[in-house]
């Protein structure tokens, strides 16, 4: 029998790199820190992004949120089945998310405050994949599960005034939390010789913004609203420590309506600076400034039980912030929608279904996704 | 119509919102061209000084507890005997409505099973049953083998190699099993086996703790409508320790063997049975702050011209659940897991020679989670037909030759980074 106390390693350092997938979204559109819903309602989501500058719902404009005279509570959901092709090979996920939620209570006759949450970036992926690792002599199968939920969320306190019967201004302050809570689990094959790997990492976000904007009608049938938005810092935090900072992304856009009665036709155009965030992750996650742009048109449905129905269809061409193999994504979008009020006018159900495609140049690889959204609009 | 047809839709489409609320996040395609590779660096670490205690533990199974039971007659190497108590004896048989004092036995024989995965013979092989009834302590050696002499003979049979099958029936003297039933008190059978063969020869008995069942019967009427009667084995002594009782219905004797492990060997297996008890002292960086994923314990395995030592030995290694506070290497060693919970068994010859990997990441997973103040940081290693086979296998300790002294290898990964894309 012999005791004694560790007093020296023997040690081969053998260094095993592992091919994992650690930053593995495995999809085009949520690369980086994220994909971007766009922050839009299911009414301007409709119609490609177009009326955003002009949607109160939509937290883009400050000013549009005159046209909530009322105010209200406003709630939205959306599922995607986004299904990806990579050379030869096919898979699918589905996703949930409430990515907006608005609240919002006239101050006065020309006044009005709202309190709104939206997702910016929304980091919500899994991946499932099967390897071999080198142990020695011995080589290793083993399935490999990572997933990331949570995203960096665009928190907004805004009021708008009506300067004049047909001009208002709006202004907003923006903080940004958010929280992505990330996993990695490698389960061997051999699992009486091999333990499993299993880790996570938390992620929290904060940062802040400020944003401005108008709506003016020039004509009857004209609305014109543009907005912009000031991003402050934006920081990293990895176990309660700051990690990273970086600018919160700033944007501008314009977008002009066309209202005839029965029909409503609209344009915008977006410009999102999240390069900004550059700094912010790794050189991996270098974001880049977008374009978005967006063309829709709503018109008068059937009537339903003595609603009446309003049936939407948009198209949207747009840049994401994040490369795939070092390209741009680009995403097209084709969305049909309907809504009506009920409730003797005191609430509003719209619905929109999107086919959107991605694709980022060079790269083998094509996305294509299904998104299906509610929204729920509630006034007093 | 086209009213209800749009109610429809509408419904369809907030119910088809509501319930398809499942997510199913795992995709499988874009890797690994849309999945910015990180590397998941893992270290092996391979220590030398690692040992607290390793040291071979006599003494297990404790007697009595053997699941099975050698009779064994291997020349000058190896002579193993069973025995078996029946402390009590049915001396009474009904017939009709009454119960009858017997007064002649019949058919009288001994039954039991046998573990033909331990039977090794090439002659006919006689299987001789003593009496070895005595007040002396007859769990002891000494005091047990002179009772295997003639006189004490009560029963006994030649099998021809293919008749050594699962169940094997012995016939008893039936002058002497009446005897005992007659005769004075205690009225009772404990009976020793011997093997004997013109070559070297063994059978394994399964005993009551291994779920055999072995039994007597007899005959108590020459009425062919009285049945048989049949008698399970009984230990009635001591009286003052019931498990030990228990115990010593049936149990086994070592009379001659190849004797203990040399010094600086690690034994496991043989007759009497050895373990090899080994008490880990890893630092706990490794343990705990870092996600080992293998750990292989390597033992240099030296060749041994042991009997049977070209046979097959299991070796299983057991996780220790002995408290930190027990001391006693010898109970510590019988405090055990399950086999087959963490660590995989391991099978070799106990002839070979060279390196033997143990896998016990299992181990260390159990006392990363137990942590360090409680259980004790050991496995032991121990043979599957642990006091019931003859293979030994030996292995370097600590106090060996550097090279050849056991080691550990460790493949570990630190935290990993992936939060931040």
């Amino acid at each position: 029998m012999r005791q004694t106390a560790v007093t020296r390693y023997a040690i081969g350092c053998a260094m095993v790199l592992v091919a994992s997938r650690a930053s593995a979204q495995g999809t085009l559109g949520a690369q980086g820190f994220g994909y971007p819903p766009g922050q839009l309602s299911v009414y301007s989501r409709s119609l490609g992004g177009a009326s955003a500058e002009t949607d109160a719902l939509t937290p883009i404009n400050p000013a549009a949120l005159m046209l909530l005279r009322r105010g209200g509570l406003y709630l939205q959901s959306e599922q995607e089945t986004r299904s990806t092709d990579v050379a030869g090979s096919s898979g699918s996920t589905r996703s949930y998310r409430f990515p907006l939620f608005v609240a919002a209570v006239p101050v006065t006759a020309r006044g009005i405050v709202a309190l709104s949450f939206s997702t910016l970036l929304d980091r919500t992926w899994g991946t499932e994949t099967r390897d071999k690792q080198l142990f020695g002599s011995d080589s290793i199968g083993f399935t490999e599960r990572f997933r990331s939920e949570g995203a960096l969320n665009d928190v907004r306190v805004a009021g708008a005034w009506a300067v004049r019967e047909n001009i208002t201004v709006g202004l907003g302050i923006h903080l940004f939390p958010g929280e992505n809570r990330l996993t990695i689990a490698r389960e061997f094959d051999d699992s009486l010789s091999f333990a499993p790997l299993r880790d996570s990492a938390n992620v929290n976000y904060s940062g802040t913004g400020v944003s401005g904007g108008v709506m003016w009608r020039p004509i009857r049938t004209v609305t014109v609203g543009a907005s912009g938005r000031v991003g402050g810092s934006l920081k990293l935090r990895e176990s309660d420590s700051v990690r990273t900072s970086a600018d919160a992304p700033s944007r501008y856009g314009i977008g002009v309506r066309y209202d005839v009665p029965g029909t409503t036709v609209a344009f915008r155009a977006d410009r999102t600076l999240w390069s900004r965030m550059g700094g912010l992750g790794s050189s991996r996650a270098t974001p880049q400034d977008t374009w978005d742009f967006g063309l829709g048109l709503d018109a008068l449905g059937p009537r339903l039980g003595g609603s009446q129905l309003a049936l939407r269809a948009g198209a949207r061409r747009r840049t994401l912030p994040f490369l795939a193999g070092n390209e741009s994504v680009r995403e097209t979008a084709f969305t049909f929608g309907t809504g009506a009020p009920f409730g003797a006018g005191r609430a509003q159900l719209d619905l929109f279904v999107e086919r959107a495609a991605r694709s980022a140049g060079n790269v083998d690889a094509k996305e294509r996704s299904w998104t299906f959204g509610l929204g729920l609009t509630v006034r007093p | 119509m086209r009213n209800r047809l749009w109610a429809m839709a509408l419904l369809a489409g907030v119910v088809g919102s509501i319930v398809a609320c499942r997510e199913d996040l795992n995709g499988t395609a874009g890797c690994p061209s849309l999945c910015p590779e990180q590397n998941v660096v893992a270290r092996d670490t391979l220590l030398e000084t690692f040992m607290a205690v390793d040291t071979t533990v006599f003494g297990y199974p404790v007697i009595g507890t053997e699941g099975r039971l050698l009779v064994a007659a291997r020349g000058d190497t190896l002579d193993a005997r069973a025995v078996m108590r029946f402390d009590s004896l049915t001396q009474n048989f009904t017939r009709g409505s009454g119960d009858s004092v017997i007064y002649t036995v019949d058919s009288s024989r001994v039954l039991m099973t046998l573990d033909t995965t331990g039977t090794k013979a090439t002659q006919p092989v006689t299987v001789e049953i003593y009496d070895v009834d005595t007040t002396a302590a007859d769990t002891a050696v000494t005091s047990a083998l002179p009772l295997f002499r003639p006189d004490r003979l009560i029963g006994g049979k030649t099998f021809a190699v293919a008749e050594l099958k699962d169940t094997l029936r012995v016939p008893l003297q039936n002058d002497k099993v009446l005897a005992k039933l007659t005769g004075p008190a205690p009225r009772r059978l404990r009976i020793g086996f011997r093997v004997t063969s013109a070559a070297s020869a063994q059978i394994r008995i399964i005993a009551r703790e291994g779920g055999g069942s072995p039994t007597i019967g007899y005959d108590p009427s020459p009425d062919t409508a009285v049945k048989a009667i049949v008698v399970n084995e009984l230990s009635l002594t001591p009286t003052d320790n019931p498990t030990v009782k228990a115990d010593l219905t049936d149990y086994q004797l070592v009379v001659r063997s190849q004797g203990p492990t040399p010094g600086n060997f690690l034994g496991v297996g043989g007759l009497p049975a050895q373990r090899t008890y080994l008490r880990f002292n890893i630092p706990t960086r490794l343990i705990d702050s870092a996600t080992v994923v293998r750990a292989q314990l390597l033992l240099t395995q030296v060749p041994t011209s042991s009997v049977d030592a070209s046979d097959s030995l299991t070796i299983y290694p057991q996780v220790v659940r002995a408290s930190l506070t027990l001391a006693d290497v010898v109970r510590s060693a019988g405090i055990l897991n399950p086999p087959g919970l963490e660590i995989d068994s391991l099978r070799f010859r106990p002839s070979e020679s060279g390196e033997r990997a143990i896998e016990i990441v299992g181990a260390l997973r159990e006392w990363k989670a137990v942590g360090t103040t409680t259980l004790q940081r050991a496995i032991v290693l121990r043979s599957s037909t642990e006091g019931a086979s003859a293979p030994v296998a030996f292995f370097y300790s600590s106090k060996a030759a550097p090279a050849q002294r056991p080691r550990l290898r460790i493949t570990y990964v630190n935290k990993v980074e992936f939060g931040v894309p």
